[in-house]
């Protein structure tokens, strides 16, 4: 029985240097912090628009939430106001405002057009809305538009970039949502 | 010393009784596990070295005498012309042979009776995934995403409450994500069994659901070189599998066994009955290597594991925000409705590599204990890649980062003292530890954290001739910093303190070998998990925000089971009931505002506590109806509630069960044990759901049929194991509850299967085998 616990004391002792050798830290030094930038997202919309009559009146309206998706809610969400019965050319950009200096979506979406739409639903009053730019296969991007304002009065439109890999048909419900922004509408 | 008494009744009612003693001091054996080779069946020898088999018909039998420190030992026996042998079984250390057989496992039976998968449903499951082979297991169903990832799901529990041990080392992966299934090749598995109670104990506290144990076998005790061919062909997603497997034991060098093992997959797209699901590919290679040495008193072993796989992600189940979510389930079917069969593996997909070392040493302390440490190295990385716009970096370099990068190291060390029967007491105690590193890059989903663990705890037995007794308990000391950005996008980090009290008590009541009853009660506890505590931004594909929270409290669970097991002449019944009550029990909690994002607003699920029961009961039964007809039953029932705020829990499987007729073919001089098996399986709609969780109404319930051809061809004294067989027969349309791909898709359609495998013999030394000496 004496043999056993000698062997038993050595055993144990022999595990615990393992175990604890094993548990070694490194006196709670911090993992690093992420290399790898995340991908880039998109994080604001940029709505310019440009009076057809007088190019020299130009209006940036714009959607902001600089920390992406979820965190601290959106910081910039401003009205479209726009004058009755004028035509204006729009050109829509996106950024990624989670990177220094910001970075400007737009001319990646413009790379992969063919899998790319920009679609607008407007709500409580009525704007004609013609698409000005083209993918590859002829079908409409929408980066560029012309919108024509009726009456004055108020009301908002939902803008919102569908990722339609293979399935992009002038629809919007096939695909992933990329932006979908609400901005409110003010034509006086 | 084995005799052997045979009665006779009927034709195939023969009682096959017996008792092994020890042949050196005539002491009785108990705990010798004998199996009775071609029947598959195995009982365990009482505390007076005694045995019994009955329902046994005529004909000639191999039996397998296991034990502790011996060799196993086979011979031969006629059924009913055997009355009476004299058989020797060497057992005494004195008497053991030059090389001991280590890690003969301690099939200690537990007070909760232990879930094991038959040979026949291993080789059934070969070219599947782990998740869907231990669908087998009575209580076990798994949580999909899709047709290929599936996490298995005890009692309708998953992810961090169903522990799974790899081979003896506990499996570490991103274990936190509904789409992230155990890295283990399933070809490698030789036991896949589940356990409860004090014997699970030993693998950690946080086995709330239970431990699945995946083992590849026993490294070979006898001398020779054998090996196995395994082909798998499955028509739905045109898969196939391959698996090869080598072993041996080597003369020269005596004690010195090895193993390799490799396997490869690949698949393409995977078909529903009307459509083609895109980017559902899956390839897979994965291999094995042990190698062990042992001697009279000693032995080690050293094991190594690789696993990589490459899933695709169906396309269509990739969506942005709620509005695409609630127009596909609108749409009812997918948006690509022009997909065709690829084998190609787009965006979104996953790629995920699991590393295990192992090192394992034993000792014999004396003729009753025995120590065993080891130590354990493993290592995940995890990528996922989301269908997403390329950089300009990225499309002008070609190389495409992935959204989601994670790395895991583990390293575990586990120390066990073991003793055999003491005073018919048998018991185990042990300590363990884990370090553990997880690092991203990428997207913030789950923080960096450094996991530390050290656990100690102690099992044992009491075996009496009707009643058994069993007690386990357990301590736990958890130290977890994570490293994160915090809200002011500043790196910071945290650190928590866990520690708490595990234990186990269980009895059996055996009055006779017809019926056993198994009562078990337990507690478990689990520390909460990083992504409960951290996470926070959109889940992808779920079209949600996850919230954590860092106040979160350790979740304790209670558990009482309750098993009996009525073994008749003709009919064979288990029927388990079991109830878990939950104090800190963590779900995701619906928040009653949606959070506005540049993608539109999202619902917001925060990781929330409260107190929780879940309570179900399985059944399972086999009627043997006659010779060539046999049917089994099996069937499933879980509940889940919420008590805190009166709702049921979600992702509960819905009741369910599944009707098998076996006809067993007559055989011939080519085909041995030719079968012909009929599968029903109905699964009720799940209508318990908690509200404002689910983003559609549960599917409805559906049935399909299954049907298998199996035999085992002789070939110039060469076996084939064949069998043909199809899945969802009649081509049914329907998806699963637990399936969260059921928003964009139906389920698989028909599947028609084929698996061969091919057991060989290099050559091999004849094992001691005793023939039984009629008298």
């Amino acid at each position: 029985m004496k043999s056993i616990i000698n062997k038993l004391k050595t055993i144990v002792t022999l595990s615990t240097i393992v175990l604890v050798s094993c548990k070694k830290d490194k006196d709670l030094s911090p993992l690093p912090a992420p290399v790898n930038n995340p991908p880039e997202l998109i994080t604001s919309v940029h709505l310019t628009f440009t009076d057809s009559s007088n190019t020299t009146l130009v209006k940036v309206f714009k959607f902001r939430d600089p920390d992406g998706d979820a965190g601290n809610p959106p910081v910039q969400k401003d009205t479209i106001k726009l004058s009755a019965n004028k035509t204006y050319s729009l050109a829509i950009t996106f950024w990624d405002e989670t990177k220094t200096p910001n970075v400007d979506v737009t001319p990646e979406i413009n790379e992969e057009a063919k899998d790319h739409q920009v679609f607008f639903n407007f709500s409580g009053l009525t704007i004609n809305q013609f698409y000005l730019d083209k993918d590859a296969n002829n079908n409409p991007l929408g980066l560029l538009n012309k919108w024509r304002t009726k009456n004055n009065g108020t009301g908002a439109v939902n803008v919102v970039l569908m990722h339609q890999v293979d399935v992009k048909n002038g629809s919007q419900s096939s695909g992933e949502t990329d932006a979908s922004v609400n901005f409110p509408i003010l034509i006086q | 010393m084995v005799v052997v008494q045979i009665a006779k009744s009927q034709n195939c009612n023969f009682v096959f009784k017996g008792c092994i003693n020890d042949a050196l001091n005539s002491e009785h054996l108990d705990f010798a596990s004998v199996t009775i080779l071609e029947l598959n069946k195995s009982t365990e020898t009482d505390e007076h070295g005694e045995f019994e088999f009955d329902g046994i018909c005529a004909g000639s039998y191999r039996l397998k005498v296991k034990h502790i420190g011996c060799k196993d030992t086979v011979f031969s026996f006629k059924v009913p012309s055997t009355k009476r042998v004299v058989f020797k079984i060497p057992h005494s250390e004195i008497n053991l042979g030059e090389i001991d057989v280590m890690d003969k496992r301690i099939e200690m039976k537990s007070t909760q009776t232990e879930n094991k998968l038959t040979n026949e449903e291993l080789e059934k499951g070969k070219g599947q995934n782990l998740g869907d082979i231990l669908k087998n297991v009575s209580g076990m169903t798994t949580l999909n995403s899709g047709g290929t990832i599936n996490k298995p799901m005890l009692h309708g529990m998953q992810g961090y409450r169903l522990l799974i041990v790899n081979n003896g080392v506990r499996q570490e992966g991103q274990n936190w994500g509904n789409e992230h299934a155990p890295e283990i090749d399933p070809f490698m598995a030789k036991r896949i069994s589940v356990i409860k109670g004090a014997n699970a104990i030993r693998y950690g506290s946080d086995a709330i659901a239970g431990v699945v144990l995946v083992e590849a076998n026993e490294l070979p005790d006898t001398i020779g070189t054998i090996g196995e061919v395994n082909l798998v062909g499955l028509s739905n997603g045109r898969t196939g599998a391959a698996n090869a497997m080598f072993e041996g034991n080597f003369e020269k060098i005596k004690g010195f066994s090895w193993r390799i093992q490799g396997s490869l997959k690949q698949g393409g797209n995977i078909k529903t009955p009307n459509y083609y699901l895109t980017n559902t590919g899956i390839n897979e290679y994965n291999y094995s290597y042990g190698l062990g040495y042992h001697r009279k008193k000693w032995g080690i072993e050293v094991y190594y594991s690789q696993f990589n796989t490459e899933i695709g992600i169906f396309r269509g189940a990739h969506i942005g925000n709620l509005t695409d979510l609630q127009n596909a389930i609108e749409r009812g079917k997918p948006a690509d409705s022009n997909a065709v069969f690829s084998y190609k593996i787009d965006r979104p997909n996953q790629k995920v590599a699991h590393e295990l070392i192992k090192g394992l040493a034993h000792y014999h302390l004396a003729s009753k204990w025995r120590a065993k440490l080891q130590y354990a190295w493993q290592y995940n990385a995890r990528k996922e890649f989301d269908l997403r716009r390329l950089t300009n970096e990225e499309r002008t370099t070609g190389i495409i980062y992935p959204d989601l990068d994670l790395y895991i190291t583990s390293q575990t060390g586990d120390f066990v003292l073991e003793h055999d029967n003491i005073n018919s007491l048998r018991g185990q105690f042990g300590l363990s530890g884990m370090y553990q590193e997880n690092v991203y890059q990428g997207r913030f989903f789950v923080p960096n954290f450094i996991n530390k663990t050290i656990g100690a705890f102690a099992t044992e037995r009491l075996v009496k001739p009707h009643h058994e007794f069993e007690a386990g308990l357990r301590y736990d000391y958890k130290n977890l910093q994570s490293f994160f950005y915090n809200l002011n996008n500043v790196w910071s980090n945290e650190l928590l303190q866990f520690s708490n009290l595990t234990y186990n008590t269980g009895y059996i009541y055996k009055p006779n070998q017809k019926f056993n009853l198994f009562v078990n009660a337990g507690s478990a506890w689990r520390a909460p998990a990083p992504n409960g505590l951290y996470s926070n931004g959109i889940h992808q594909g779920l079209a949600s925000i996850e919230v954590g929270n860092n106040q979160l409290k350790t979740e304790k669970c209670l558990n009482i089971t309750s098993t009996a097991i009525l073994r008749l002449k003709r009919l064979n019944m288990e029927v388990s009931v079991y109830t878990n009550e939950f104090k800190n029990f963590t779900f995701l909690n619906p928040g009653k505002e949606y959070q506005l994002t540049v993608r539109g607003a999202f619902p917001v699920f925060y990781h929330t506590q409260a107190n929780a029961n879940i309570s179900g009961l399985d059944l399972k039964s086999e009627i043997n109806i006659s010779k060539y007809f046999s049917t089994s039953l099996k069937a499933m029932f879980v509940r889940g509630w919420n008590r805190s705020i009166n709702d049921y829990l979600m992702w509960m499987p819905s009741d369910r069960g599944e009707l098998t007729l076996n006809i067993s073919l007559p055989e011939s001089k080519f085909l041995k044990k030719p079968k012909f098996i009929i599968q029903n399986q109905y699964v009720t709609k799940q209508w318990r759901v908690p509200t404002n969780t689910d983003f559609a109404s549960p599917p409805n319930a559906y049935y399909l049929l299954g049907l298998e051809i199996a035999s085992n061809v002789t070939f110039q004294k060469q076996e084939i194991k064949l069998s043909f067989s199809a899945t969802n027969l009649l081509n049914q349309q329907y998806r699963e509850f637990l399936d969260r791909f059921r928003y964009f898709a139906d389920a698989a359609g028909t599947s028609y299967n084929l698996r061969i495998s091919i057991p060989f013999i290099i050559h091999q030394k004849k094992t001691i085998k005793n023939e039984i000496n009629n008298q």
